[in-house]
């Protein structure tokens, strides 16, 4: 899936301040890219994830995936694009905790009708396919923090969305965990040729993606691809 | 209306039901997070099984009450529902025949609205032993209600189905037998018509008893017969020959008995009528809904359950506070988990069934054991009701007004299988409603906001919204304000005053608003009290509305003062313990998070403030109570301490001597009396005619306001002037109100017994009918002074000289009280004082130092039976705390964690938990204490001067303060205990 980012603009209100946290930022997404953004904490690139997601709406822009003018459309109808199309990986993993692995994954199968038998057995084999064979049937509790991570990426991948959306995925993990998460992320991305958008302060992090846009105050800064300034 | 929200809630139900079968991973979700924390969970259903046990609780108050005043009426009527007759008032002969009325009866089978009719012949008699039916001595003949009628029809009137009563049989009941010494064989005499009683050479007819039958066994056929009351019932044909009816057939009623049993009929009873007026086009017949009028006397005459009402009313307010609370904490909890969920693509409704299923099975659960947990608090509190008012209602006078002790009519606890359903459906609907609005308020979040753990803000639109929504309001409290002041009414006027004083602070800049509406809190709390002593607020009459209005301004101030400056008291808590050793930090920790916690904490605070409040309130009427009867129970026997009542006139002189006799008895004084009625608009009005000699001019205290141009300088002289003048005469303004000096008041004997309660009640009830027959000659007296109305006085009528008296009535049916004093005497020797004037007869001996402990202690045990059912709301509060406590240990195990991190000993962790409990349950106690304090009084202060005492049972509600806050502590220590057994090595990374 492409997407198309035209002048997107986002202020927060804070009292009486207003914050201008994302400033006329525009870009492309190719399909099957791995797109770092990448930039100190506080520049935006939350809120420009979050925008382009859906989940947040900005005062102004563009948002279109795919040829779909995404906030033009109702609550309702973006929710269910959400959930058909894209698929998300959060800092704190954000897993459900009274439900263990596979049930967490299955969550996103069951929004989109999938018979409860096929999404058991789609579940497992992402599972499966991140590692996880062995504790499908594990608490969140029970897992450790990339333990934790890989299930959010089983449930990020299990309906085939074309973008997924990482925010800071390797931030709560330590150096080790964090290189395996970003290995599989790869791993995953040449094999079912999905976009991958990855929001990072973390320089080393940048490595692993095809392309690397640095942000600043709102802005973008820079375009870089393969580690190359342009 | 309670039946559209059932429907309502059976509609939702079955939605949810639906709903959770197409959403299973979201009913796992709901069922996993029920069982996720046991603790909470239990709490929850604990708090909104007390609110339904509450609700339940009242209804089965309520309806014993009602079943109890219901048998009453049962009692006397039976079966019968309605009567037909003739009416006379349009000038028709008393007597009908049955074929008259035969289309009538038809049309009502026929319909089926009757199963059973019965044509009597009934008038009153007086029946006596043979030579005795003409005396007019209450022993010796009796006044009965005489009926005839087709026994083998009565037999089977109604649901009755019975063979043991002879269908030429002559029968009387009970009572009647008892009076007259009558057993079965014996032969009576019937005079039925009184115009007889002096024509002693005409022969009565005689009748002998077939058998005596149980004093209800025959309904009440006209008047609302009272308990005891005497009846006679002959075959109808025998009825004829005695009263010298020549016409065959001929009645002078129908009794009908509507179709079911005798609660269920009454529901026919506007059927009926409907079906006779139609039918009744010739205006001859009228029609007395018996049962039908006697039940809605009672319907609106009921307090008891309407108070109990009132009552749960403000625990249920706790209650829902609690729940709101509850449900508000839990959405706010799983925000994070439900903002997920959102952002995975779940749409806004699918979230919020979330928290509605889990909220559903709490109050499914809550409710249905509330409802038999509120069957067993009612029960144990009916039972101590009963026990107190059987106790007390037999040894006062007016016990019997408050609760008339009646033979077979047991007061029994009893609950309306849909008082049930409705405490169910209410306990249910309660939870699900707030679930229902936090869901709702949970599905509009902002998707970010909820991730990231930030709370929102309301919108500058929804601000202005409901800022402008307050400003109408304001603009309302204006109007209002305005129309008391130029109609004259206080309470619309003070509705007025307290709007704008709550509502227009709230309009300014949010810099203003705090101190703002602080100080036109005190304001208002300050002109509440004050409205008592402005006269425009005390020329009506006050209405309950504006009492209640006023309370609750008291309370509402209270919480507002407290609740806007939960910062500015923790700054003063810092200033005053900061220095202790350890215990600023604590502090800082303990009231630094209910402090900023506005929301929960208010509600927490509410919640212990309004049960106190009513706690406050009920404690401190029994204790002004007494005092009350303390100061007032020189008015109960006119100024005498005590006074031996209802004696025949050949008693008085053997009494008289055993006072005389008795050590400490003084200024015994008999008081001569007879019965009278008086003619008013309204209808005939029953009174005592008091007749006064030398004795009682001398021994008397009365208090007389007279009339001065008769040239006399003092309240003595006045009764020498009313002896030497006859047809002059002084009258209990409690009995005439309205009544003005030199006004003339004519009396008319009234050769009838009066009941207890007529003699004892102050006055003030109007009679609508009397017997003429029972009514004599009568005496024009000119007014020449009154009492001054006193409500405790329990002696109450017409003065008259014993001259004015015997010249025109003749003395046969004088009775006599005497009254005397006893100096001091404690229970005991006023005991041995009863005993020794009871040794020959019973007599009515009453000490006004017993009825004002009685009723004090009447009073007492009343209301803390009351209270007692409040103190099962104090649980709403206790829970509320406890599970605001767990929440917080949850909330907060990071930060513990944290703060043992940087030197924060379990001891302190501990302590501060302990602190923030005693910080919001210590100001809501406070609150509802200080506020309930100032609303007594308030109320106090509108009252007479006689009433108007005031105090405070300063030990009774401190103690109260005291064990429930220490139970709240206590509930509230295990969190507090696992707080500081919290593991910061763990606690600091806590994800889930
Ligand atoms: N809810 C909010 N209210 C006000 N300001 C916000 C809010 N969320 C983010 N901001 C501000 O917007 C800017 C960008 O934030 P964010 O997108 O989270 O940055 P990043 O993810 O790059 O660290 C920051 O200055 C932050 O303070
Ligand atoms: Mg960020």
């Amino acid at each position: 899936m492409e997407i198309n980012v035209n002048k997107l603009t986002k202020d927060y209100c804070n009292g009486e301040v207003r914050i201008r946290a994302l400033n006329e930022v525009s870009f492309d997404v190719k399909h099957g890219e791995i797109l770092s953004i990448f930039g100190p904490s506080g520049c935006g690139k939350s809120t420009l994830l979050n925008c382009l997601s859906g989940i947040d709406t900005p005062n102004s822009g563009k948002v279109i995936i795919d040829g779909v003018d995404l906030h033009s459309l109702s609550d309702n109808d973006k929710t269910r694009f959400r959930a058909k199309n894209l698929g998300f990986i959060f800092q704190f993993y954000n897993l459900i905790p009274v439900l263990n692995a596979v049930e967490n994954v299955e969550l996103v199968l069951q929004i989109l009708r999938v018979s409860e038998k096929e999404a058991r057995e789609k579940s497992i084999e992402i599972l499966k396919i991140v590692g996880l064979g062995e504790k499908i049937n594990s608490y969140p509790s029970q897992l450790s923090g990339g333990e934790r991570q890989r299930v959010s990426i089983a449930r990020a991948l299990v309906h085939n969305p074309g973008i997924i959306f990482a925010d800071e995925p390797t931030g709560a993990l330590d150096t080790e965990t964090s290189i395996e998460i970003l290995n599989l992320i790869k791993k995953l991305n040449s094999t079912y040729n999905q976009s991958f958008i990855i929001v990072t302060h973390d320089k080393k992090i940048t490595g692993y993606s095809d392309r690397i846009i640095k942000m600043d105050s709102g802005k973008i800064v820079s375009f870089e691809e393969n580690g190359e300034e342009k | 209306m309670i039946f559209i929200i059932s429907v309502l809630i059976l509609i939702f139900v079955i939605f949810l039901i639906i709903k959770m079968l197409l959403n299973r991973l979201i009913l796992t979700i709901s069922v996993r997070n029920m069982f996720r924390r046991i603790t909470d969970t239990v709490l929850i259903i604990l708090g909104s099984l007390f609110g339904t046990a509450l609700i339940t609780g009242s209804f089965a108050i309520n309806d014993s009450f009602q079943k109890y005043l219901f048998s009453q009426v049962t009692y006397s009527l039976g079966e019968v529902d309605e009567m037909v007759q003739v009416d006379e008032e349009r000038g028709n002969v008393k007597y009908f025949t049955f074929d008259e009325v035969k289309d009538f009866i038809d049309q009502l089978e026929s319909e089926k609205l009757i199963d059973g009719y019965l044509p009597v012949l009934n008038s009153n008699i007086s029946v006596g032993l043979p030579g005795n039916a003409r005396s007019l001595d209450g022993g010796l003949s009796k006044n009965v209600e005489f009926v005839g009628s087709d026994i083998s029809l009565f037999n089977k009137f109604g649901n009755e189905d019975r063979d043991d009563i002879d269908t030429d049989g002559v029968y009387i009941n009970q009572s009647l037998a008892d009076s007259l010494n009558l057993s079965v064989g014996d032969k009576i005499e019937l005079l039925v018509d009184p115009v007889q009683r002096t024509l002693f050479w005409v022969e009565l007819p005689q009748l002998e008893i077939t058998g005596i039958l149980g004093n209800n066994a025959l309904p009440s056929m006209g008047e609302f017969r009272g308990f005891n009351s005497s009846f006679l019932l002959v075959p109808d044909d025998v009825y004829r020959k005695i009263v010298g009816l020549m016409i065959e057939n001929s009645f002078s009623g129908i009794v009908l008995s509507n179709t079911g049993d005798e609660l269920e009929g009454n529901d026919l009873s506007e059927e009926v009528e409907s079906t006779f007026l139609d039918w009744n086009t010739g205006n001859k017949f009228k029609i007395d809904m018996l049962k039908y009028d006697a039940y809605a006397s009672i319907d609106a005459s009921e307090y008891t359950g309407i108070f109990f009402m009132a009552l749960s009313s403000f625990s249920i307010i706790a209650g829902i506070l609690l729940l709101i609370n509850v449900y508000t904490m839990l959405g706010e909890e799983r925000r994070q988990e439900l903002g997920t969920l959102r952002a995975l693509g779940f749409t806004r409704n699918k979230i919020t069934y979330e928290i509605m299923f889990e909220g559903f099975f709490y109050s499914l659960i809550s409710s249905f054991i509330g409802v038999f947990v509120g069957f067993g608090i009612s029960k144990v509190i009916l039972n101590s009701v009963v026990d107190l008012y059987y106790d007390i209602s037999s040894n006062i006078p007016f016990g019997n007004f408050i609760f008339a002790n009646l033979p077979d009519i047991e007061f029994t606890f009893f609950i309306k299988p849909q008082s049930i359903f409705y405490g169910f459906i209410i306990g249910l609907s309660i939870p699900l409603i707030v679930i229902f609005f936090t869901g709702r308020k949970i599905a509009k979040m902002n998707i970010v906001f909820a991730l990231r753990g930030i709370s929102e803000k309301i919108g500058n639109e929804k601000r202005k919204i409901i800022k402008f929504f307050i400003f109408l309001m304001v603009v309302f409290g204006v109007i209002s304000l305005v129309n008391g002041l130029q109609n004259n009414n206080p309470a619309i006027f003070y509705l007025g005053v307290i709007l704008i004083g709550f509502l227009f602070p709230l309009l300014t800049p949010e810099k203003m608003m705090k101190p703002l509406i602080t100080i036109s809190s005190i304001l208002l709390i300050i002109f509440t009290l004050f409205t008592d002593s402005i006269t425009f607020f005390s020329q009506t009459e006050i209405s309950e509305l504006f009492i209640v209005l006023k309370g609750l301004t008291i309370l509402v101030s209270g919480g507002i003062i407290v609740i806007f400056n939960l910062k500015f008291i923790e700054m003063i808590l810092q200033k005053i313990f900061g220095k202790v050793k350890n215990a600023g930090p604590i502090l800082k920790v303990a009231i630094s998070f209910p402090a900023r916690n506005t929301g929960r904490t208010s509600l927490a605070i509410a919640m212990y403030a309004i049960v106190f409040f009513i706690i406050t309130i009920l404690s401190i009427i029994p204790a002004s109570q007494k005092l009350v009867i303390e100061k007032n129970k020189e008015f109960f026997f006119n100024g005498f301490a005590g006074g031996v009542f209802f004696l025949a006139t050949d008693e008085v002189e053997n009494l008289n001597i055993k006072l005389e006799n008795y050590k400490g008895v003084s200024e015994i004084t008999p008081l001569n009396y007879t019965n009278v009625v008086t003619y008013n608009p309204k209808g005939v009005k029953k009174s005592t005619v008091f007749f006064t000699d030398a004795q009682f001019e001398e021994g008397n205290k009365l208090n007389v306001i007279y009339d001065k141009s008769l040239g006399i300088s003092s309240d003595r002289e006045i009764w020498d002037y009313l002896e030497e003048n006859n047809n002059t005469c002084i009258v209990s303004k409690n009995s005439f109100p309205d009544i003005r000096l030199g006004q003339n008041l004519t009396i008319y004997e009234l050769k009838d017994d009066l009941s207890f309660i007529d003699i004892f009640s102050a006055g003030n009830i109007n009679y609508e009918t009397v017997d003429q027959k029972k009514i004599g000659k009568n005496l024009t007296l000119k007014v020449i002074g009154y009492i001054e109305e006193q409500e405790f006085s329990m002696i109450n009528g017409i003065y008259v000289s014993k001259n004015s008296i015997e010249e025109n009535f003749g003395k046969d049916f004088s009775k006599v009280h005497i009254l005397f004093d006893y100096g001091d005497m404690d229970v005991e020797e006023r005991g041995n004082l009863i005993s020794y004037l009871n040794e020959d007869s019973q007599n009515a001996v009453y000490l006004s130092d017993d009825i004002a402990d009685l009723t004090s202690n009447f009073f007492k045990g009343t209301i803390s039976i009351l209270n007692s059912f409040l103190y099962f709301g104090l649980f709403v509060g206790i829970i509320g705390i406890s599970i605001i406590m767990f929440k917080a240990l949850y909330e907060r195990t990071r930060l513990i964690g944290m703060l043992k991190a940087i030197g924060f000993t379990k001891k302190m962790v501990f302590y501060s938990f302990f602190l923030e409990t005693t910080f919001i349950v210590f100001l809501g106690i406070m609150i509802g204490i200080i506020t309930g304090s100032l609303t007594a009084y308030d109320f106090f202060l509108s009252f007479s001067d006689q009433m108007k005492e005031f105090a405070i049972p300063w030990v009774e509600i401190i103690l109260v303060g005291l064990v429930s806050y220490i139970i709240s502590v206590i509930s509230t220590s295990i969190p507090g205990y696992m707080a500081s057994k919290i593991n910061p090595a763990k606690a600091i990374k806590y994800f889930e």
